[in-house]
């Protein structure tokens, strides 16, 4: 296949991965964070579980509307993949703070 | 991405629902029919078409026949993957876990046994391992089901509901993800087809199928998409929320210390033990904790029929036995009541639901639908339709508007997507019916009974797929497929014959089962003559259509002459 | 009443509602009253009387069912409701349609 016709199909998965995957990434992340957020605004864990994963839905939502009609796929790629990384850290390592 | 938010959302619209919507189909399709799943298992082992019957003596009818049932086979095969060194074998392994229930619409009591197993798991941020055995209760012998009924299919629990969240693809849990990002799609459908769409409100009441075709289908998609559109978000919010923990299970995989530290605190609060103690214990009459349960109940003006009994570390003397309500008149389940196995003890009462657990439990509880409100069951089974047949018109529109184009420019595209809207429409209602046919039809000790329904339900469909290729050649050309037509005939035919094959294996007509009251069968007879009616008229008009342009054709491409002799 | 008596009631209520919402639309106000004037009903004044009519709904349900129930009920109501009109006002079309398009087709 030419040059052309990689690049085109690559960006298209991009185009597609940014919002799925990506957003995917930062649900991840979102859930662990706010499911600790919760406990440490009061909720019981069980409930903030909850929360959280009723929320991941709105969020993951937003994160794919979003990533569609962004106009740079880079920045979706950073924001949603960046933040569910760096959410995902931040859980992991508080959660051991705070134990 | 595009030059407008809209055309950003058209674009997601279009190429997201293309790709998913073809499963979406089979989920709305699957899951409308769970609806009336223990219906669907009346009707398909139609040896236990009998009144729904409540829960039965747990002394004297549930006990002793624990004993009885072994792990499942399949299910050891995927716990001996999961663990360190090779599981004990079968006979040794006791029940450490009960669960029985029966609801209002099962004449079978349901029976599911926990096995524990010493194996440590592979994955260290996994509990230790179970495996799993069930079995069902007839009530009105107090055996567990003989004569090879366990082991026949379940059309309805075993067959379309598990097809509804993860459509029998098992390796790697794959089909669960697949509908996991199904039901993202239609949330993200949802949204974004309200964002395009020009004229929501001006439009709200709008089919105008006198106009061009390209516009009456989408009339008829914005149409089922928009008035349905409560019913359709949160059935799949709902659905989603069901699996959230599994497909987004970072709390477990990131922070395992914290959460056992704090289910060990709430399993503190409650007072229940979460581990067996290692001494055996003897459990108290269970029978007795259900009649105090249900004077709880009534007590607190909530009386009401017990639901199921669960006892947890069976065989231990830490076993406790939780009792639950059968909450036939409301859509969450609440009430739970625990009492102390050895003593018979009251242990732990759930509080009133908290806010956040309040929303959760109501929409599980639509989404599972265990209550008794048959209008409301009905209702939420043709909301399930209208999604259907939103996302039928979606196909529709998609092939109506490029058909043209795509048969100018020479590609296959369009025709390609009606061979699969063909195959998942009315492909699927062909391989159900038929399926349906085969559970009548074929003899009950037929080897592999089960497999067989299953092969013939798959193979159909794959007949279907072959079908529709075959005869979308006219679509590449903008003209229409005859799969559409042909295919809606093998419908009306085939469920007038599932309807007829279940009166002549069973004596159950209609006549029969409406005069006796025996809805279950009656229901579903009723809904496949109902479903092959407006197959046969839709394949009545579709017809008559392509004959009438065939003509057109015809007298247009022989304009002079045709015209004179005619 | 009977529960069903109520729910039935509810749903006739709700497609009185979502009638008057279709209505206020001047579409369909021309397609079912052709030229007549609106008079007293003004859009504004049909869509305070639907949307009344589908509270009304809403409690009459919930005199059949405890309110989270009613709820879901009502919410699936008037799906339904919407689309009786809707189908009421398509074949009303199509109804005053045939002797124009036979017409045509002479």
């Amino acid at each position: 296949m030419p040059l052309e016709r990689w690049r085109h199909w690559v960006a298209l998965a991009s185009r597609f991965g940014a919002p799925i995957v990506g957003g995917y990434v930062f649900t991840y992340g979102f859930v662990a964070f706010a499911a600790l957020a919760g406990l440490w605004l009061g909720l019981s864990f069980t409930e903030s579980k909850t929360l959280a994963w009723m929320l991941s839905l709105v969020v993951y939502l937003v994160a794919i509307l979003w990533g569609f009609a962004a106009r740079s796929v880079t920045v979706v790629w950073l924001v949603l993949a960046g933040g569910g990384i760096a959410m995902s850290f931040a859980a992991w390592a508080l959660s051991r703070e705070i134990i | 991405m595009r030059e407008t938010f809209r055309q950003s959302m058209a674009y997601l619209h279009t190429w997201l629902g293309l790709a998913l919507g073809f499963l979406l189909m089979v989920i709305f399709f699957f899951g409308s029919l769970s609806v009336f799943d223990r219906e669907i298992d009346r009707w398909s082992i139609p040896e236990t078409r009998a009144p729904a019957a409540p829960l039965p003596s747990f002394d004297k009818v549930v006990l002793p026949i624990v004993p009885s049932v072994k792990p499942d086979a399949d299910d050891m095969a995927r716990a001996a993957a999961e663990v360190i060194g090779p599981l004990p074998p079968v006979e040794t392994l006791r029940a450490t876990g009960i669960w029985v229930g029966s609801n209002h619409r099962d004449p079978l009591v349901r029976m599911f046994l926990e096995f524990d197993i010493p194996n440590k798991p592979v994955d260290p941020n996994q509990d230790h391992g179970h495996v799993h055995g069930n079995t069902a209760i007839d009530p009105a012998t107090g055996q567990r089901l003989t004569g090879g009924l366990e082991d026949r299919l379940a059309i309805g629990t075993r067959f379309f509901f598990p097809m509804h969240f993860m459509l029998h693809v098992e390796w790697a849990m794959l089909g669960y993800w697949i509908v996991g990002l199904a039901g993202m799609t239609m949330l993200a459908a949802l949204v974004s087809g309200v964002v395009m769409h020009r004229r929501i409100f001006r439009e709200f009441f709008t089919f105008r199928p006198e106009k061009n075709r390209l516009r009456s289908t989408l009339d008829l998609h914005n149409m089922t998409g928009v008035l349905a559109l409560p019913f359709l978000f949160v059935i799949t919010f709902s659905g989603l929320l069901i699996f959230a923990d599994f497909y987004v299970p970072s709390v477990t995989k990131l922070m395992r210390p914290l959460e056992k530290s704090q289910e060990t605190a709430e399993a503190g609060r409650t007072g229940l033990p979460e581990d067996p103690a290692g001494q055996p214990g003897q459990l108290a009459s269970v029978d007795k904790m259900m009649s105090d349960a249900k004077a709880r109940w009534a007590e607190r003006g909530v009386p009401g029929e017990v639901g199921f009994v669960s006892v947890t570390h069976f065989g231990d003397v830490n076993a406790y036995v939780t009792v639950g309500r059968d909450n036939v008149d409301r859509v969450a389940t609440q009430e739970e009541i625990h009492f102390n196995g050895m003593t018979g003890e009251l242990m732990y009462e759930n509080p009133p639901t908290r806010p956040i657990e309040a929303v959760k439990g109501f929409l599980y509880g639509l989404h599972f639908q265990h209550f008794k409100h048959w209008g409301l069951r009905w209702l939420l089974f043709v909301g399930g339709l209208i999604g259907c047949a939103c996302i039928a018109t979606g196909f529709l529109f998609f092939v109506e508007k490029r058909k043209r184009k795509h048969a100018a420019a020479g590609s296959i595209g369009s025709s390609v997507v009606d061979a699969l809207a063909v195959t998942s429409v009315t492909g699927m209602l062909v391989a159900t019916a038929t399926m349906m046919l085969a559970n009548r039809v074929l003899p009950v000790d037929l080897p592999a009974h089960d497999t067989w329904q299953k092969s013939i339900f798959w193979f159909t469909w794959l007949a279907t797929l072959v079908h529709a290729g075959l005869r979308s050649k006219p679509v590449a050309s903008g003209g229409a497929s005859s799969a559409w037509a042909e295919q809606c005939w093998a419908v009306a035919a085939l469920a007038t014959m599932a309807v007829l094959a279940n009166w002549v294996t069973t004596g159950d007509h209609l006549l029969k089962t409406l005069s006796d009251g025996y809805w279950p069968v009656a229901g579903v007879d009723i809904v496949m003559l109902i479903a092959a009616a407006a197959a046969g008229g839709t394949a009545y008009v579709l017809s008559r259509r392509s004959q009438f342009f065939t003509a057109a054709a015809r007298e247009m491409s022989a304009p002079a002459v045709g015209s004179q002799n005619v | 009443m009977s529960d069903a008596g109520f729910l039935l009631a509810a749903l006739l209520t709700a497609i009185i509602g979502m009638a008057c919402f279709a209505l206020s639309i001047d579409t369909h106000w021309a397609q079912l009253l052709g030229k007549r004037e609106r008079a007293i009903a003004h859009p504004l004044t049909l869509r305070v009387g639907g949307a009344a009519l589908l509270a009304i709904a809403f409690f009459i349900c919930t005199m059949a069912d405890p309110v989270l129930m009613a709820v879901l009920v009502w919410t699936m109501l008037l799906t339904m409701a919407a689309f009786v009109v809707a189908l009421a006002i398509t074949v009303h079309a199509r109804l005053s349609a045939v002797p124009r398009r036979d017409h045509r087709a002479e």
